[in-house]
């Protein structure tokens, strides 16, 4: 074994060799990098935000009766650690990765969309900020992160720190659902020839598959969350029992995202274990397709097992079997992903690493979380141990243990490919072993708490047998827990400062990230190697020096070379795309942008049309959906259904090249909206004089928030089309490579007009029968 | 037998340029422009936080963000046009 040397240069700084440095050179970056590290400092800080409001929780819960911290200070700082955990250090964590990582494995210059990409990290940014202005502004908000209504709606909660929750985490969500936009388009679009969906390493596999998870959940919570600030701020009774509201909708809506949150936050550290350990056990991953195939559908059942999280709430038998049989399916994928890593372990050459040890600890404590977690699946023992202490012992296991020691393997594993230097081995020693004896302690004792009927979310209990010592334990364990993030924090401190310099492939790794330099130069790769495997550069070692080839990805459970997932593929072609990537070539970056932004708008309008169509009738006082006036919205609605004729026409004159057609296509479509908007303000003006307003009943409420968002649609369509228009008259269509523009936003307005056909029937053709 | 692990392994690192990365041959060329850096999406998410802290702050932040929001979009487009 090749002693470590230093045959590499000292990397200067994290900025690529040869990068412009300096503030602005960051905060005007678009290079995927970049914006991958900015998300792992920022999300790291946010990390310890939360780390310290949970300590001062432990501090408070250490004894029976503690003064350290009063009700309402607890519930704030609560809210505060599960959202900023959640929302702003875990989940944005596992995107910095994707971010830095996912081009580089798929052997591309950059993400589909780098503009994009740089908005969606000050989005991010900026939410987590405006979430914690809250503090300056009124109180931070004191829900918990879930902020189950009514507790969030007046008169419950009458101080602005829930408003900011909201709109902090509507703004970070907008960034979040563009990176999974980001995400999907670059790895469907840009992959290196011969980067086959068979090829693709598990880390991308499971970035595409939370980019798709983030893009069906995310506006879920956002729909929910508009109701509630509209409840809050203009006086709708969404979930006002009062009006007949109903608070379960807002459950539905937050665990219809909120469960899948859960894998969104898991698989990106699925991904990280499954390139960490098959290096350090010097044996491809066992299974790979079954390891990608789990995690599709861990993916597709993560939309079927919302409701297990409602049992409490007394959903019926029929519903109780279902969401209870799913939550038990959906254990089985995972614990294929289990097997899978043991197996790949198994008579391979470990080598015990700090990487390594995290990634093992990972299997040890996400498993426990994960047995605990099919306990919730059989509703008597829910509804016993829902709400108590045994549930944070679940969480923290799958999260903590789960998702935290992946992404500190995953910071032992990358930081050399990052920074150029490497970790100190006997400091991450340190701190793994401090991480697993704080862990530990601080969560285990939860279970027997939880099963002893100790409740959560509460400030303070009373000195029964056996609690008051759990509690310590706990907190001393919380402590110890703190002081090995204290040791990670020096350890990347002095290994920027003065850590030897990794080189290229310092752990002797086969995906492409290893190919380039450590720090990568700004345009990652100078050339590619062939790609004829999930192991490239094992593949070009042994071309170099033979050794006897690896086995192949067939007799470890993946598709030959050759014979990829979709059955399309080809060698590797002179356009510089994969035979595989073929199926797509009809596809541009931005129309495949727009698919999958029109994917994330359909569970919107869905949010919004479910529930309409549950408080069309249930309000307790009038007026009631017969006062829509529906020949007239006919009417008008024909003006929009013509516009996706004329979009139609005006696409076909960009196929023959005819600007002024365009141009006239164009307007008449932008007439057409304009007329249809105008409709549209005009009922709405009719029906505020008759007294119609939006916060008079729950129809009122649903009819205006549905229809108006959909109206706020239609505008942001006019405005790209008047756009478009002048772009044409400017002859900027003339270049072929810019089409894609006008199909993107042909495909966003046929989009819009198919929902008004949904609204239009929904809403008022409904009226007639 | 597979090679054992090494920090400074014989493969890849071995015959290429340190710092540099890829391997010689066979290779395949590979996408070195990129676009420019550019302060329009930084501009774009102030204008939007600014928008939606005008819902608890008062309307005039909302103006405010509304107007960045449509230079930052202006600018971004510009650039695109540029490209």
């Amino acid at each position: 074994m090749a002693a470590l040397t230093e045959p590499y240069p000292q990397p200067r700084s994290l900025a690529a060799p040869g990068a412009a440095e300096g503030a602005l050179s960051w905060i005007a970056t678009v290079d995927h990098k970049r914006i991958g590290i900015l998300y792992l400092a920022t999300s790291t800080v946010f990390f310890l935000i939360g780390g310290l409001e949970a300590l001062l929780m432990r501090t408070q819960l250490a004894a029976p009766r503690a003064g350290v911290l009063g009700p309402d200070a607890y519930n704030r700082i609560f809210t505060m650690h599960g959202t900023t955990m959640i929302f702003l250090a875990i989940m944005p964590l596992g995107l910095g990765f994707a971010n830095y990582l996912v081009p580089l494995m798929i052997g591309a210059r950059d993400m589909a969309f780098p503009r994009l990409n740089a908005l969606s990290y000050w989005l991010f940014l900026f939410g987590g900020v405006l979430l914690h202005l809250s503090i300056l502004g009124g109180g931070a908000p004191d829900a918990g992160w879930f902020s189950y209504v009514p507790l969030s709606t007046p008169p419950f909660s009458t101080h602005l720190g829930l408003d900011y929750w909201v709109l902090g985490l509507l703004g970070s969500s907008v960034g979040t659902i563009a990176t999974a936009i980001n995400l999907v388009v670059t790895v469907v679009t840009l992959r290196a020839p011969g980067m086959t969906a068979s090829r693709l390493p598990v880390f991308v596999w499971m970035s595409l598959i939370t980019g798709v998870l983030i893009l069906g959940a995310m506006p879920s919570l956002a729909a929910a969350q508009i109701m509630l600030l509209l409840d809050r701020r203009v006086g709708t009774h969404f979930f006002d029992v009062r009006a007949g509201g109903d608070p379960l909708l807002w459950q539905h809506l937050f665990w219809f995202f909120g469960h899948p949150e859960v894998y969104i936050l898991i698989l990106p550290p699925f991904g990280m274990i499954s390139e960490i350990i098959p290096v350090f056990s010097r044996k491809p991953i066992f299974g790979y397709a079954f390891v990608v195939g789990s995690g599709i559908a861990i993916a597709f059942y993560s939309f079927l097992t919302w409701a297990h999280h409602m049992f409490a709430t007394g959903l019926g038998f029929l519903a109780n079997s279902f969401f209870s049989a799913t939550t038990m399916i959906i254990a089985v994928p995972t614990g294929i992903k289990i097997f899978s890593w043991l197996a790949t372990m198994w008579r391979g050459r470990l080598r015990f690493t700090t990487a390594m040890l995290f990634a093992i600890s990972f299997i040890v404590v996400f498993t426990i979380g994960g047995i605990s977690g099919v306990h919730f699946a059989m509703v008597p023992l829910d509804w016993q141990t829902t709400d108590t202490y045994y549930v944070v012992a679940h969480f923290h296991y799958v999260m903590v243990g789960g998702s935290l020691m992946a992404l500190l393997a995953a910071t032992y594993y990358w930081f050399s490919k990052i920074t150029g230097r490497l970790l100190d081995e006997t400091l991450g020693k340190w701190q793994f072993w401090l991480t697993q004896i704080g862990f530990n302690l601080t969560f285990f004792p939860m279970h027997f708490l939880g099963l002893m009927g100790m409740p959560r979310r509460v400030y303070t209990y009373p000195d029964l047998p056996g609690w008051g010592a759990l509690n310590l334990l706990q907190t001393i364990g919380a402590y110890v827990l703190g002081a090995s993030i204290l040791v990670l924090l020096w350890n990347l401190y002095r290994s920027l400062r003065r850590g030897p310099a990794a080189g290229d492939n310092p752990w002797d790794a086969w995906t492409l990230e290893w190919a380039t330099g450590s720090p990568p130069p700004e345009h990652n790769f100078t050339t590619l190697p062939p790609i004829t495997s999930v192991r490239p550069l094992w593949d070009a070692a042994r071309a170099v020096a033979p050794h006897p080839r690896p086995p192949t990805p067939a007799s470890s459970g993946s598709s030959p070379p050759g014979q990829g997932l979709s059955g399309a593929e080809g060698p590797a072609r002179p356009d510089g795309r994969g035979g595989e990537a073929r199926s797509f070539d009809r596809i541009s970056s931005p129309v495949l942008g727009t698919l999958s932004l029109v994917a994330s708008e359909v569970i919107f309008f869905g949010a919004l049309i479910v529930t309409y169509l549950e408080y069309r009738t249930r309000s307790v006082s009038g007026p009631h959906p017969d006062v829509l006036d529906v020949p007239r919205t006919a009417l008008f609605s024909l003006a929009l259904f013509a516009s996706s004729a004329t979009m139609a026409v005006a696409d076909r004159q960009l196929g023959r090249a005819d600007s002024r057609g365009l141009v006239a296509w164009l307007l008449a479509t932008i007439a057409l909206g304009a007329i249809f908007l105008a409709g549209q303000g005009a009922e709405y003006l009719r029906l505020i004089a008759e007294g119609v307003t939006i916060e008079r009943n729950l129809f009122t409420a649903a009819f205006y928030t549905l229809t108006g968002f959909h109206g706020l649609h239609v505008t942001a369509g006019i405005v790209a089309l008047a756009v478009l228009a002048w772009m044409a008259a400017a002859g900027d269509f003339r270049q072929r490579r810019r089409h894609a523009a006008v199909q993107s936003v042909s495909l966003y307005w046929h989009f819009v007009d198919v929902v008004w056909v949904v609204i239009f029937s929904v809403v008022y053709l409904w009226n007639l029968l | 037998m597979e090679p054992a692990v090494t920090r400074n392994s014989p493969s890849p690192p071995a015959h290429l340029s340190p710092g540099e990365g890829g391997i010689a041959s066979p290779a395949s060329p590979v996408v070195r422009e990129g676009p420019r850096p550019s302060l329009w999406p930084v501009t774009l998410a102030a204008g939007m936080t600014l928008l939606l802290f005008g819902f608890v702050s008062g309307l005039l932040f909302s103006a405010a963000g509304v107007a960045l929001m449509a230079i930052a979009i202006g600018g971004w487009i510009g650039e695109l046009r540029r490209e």
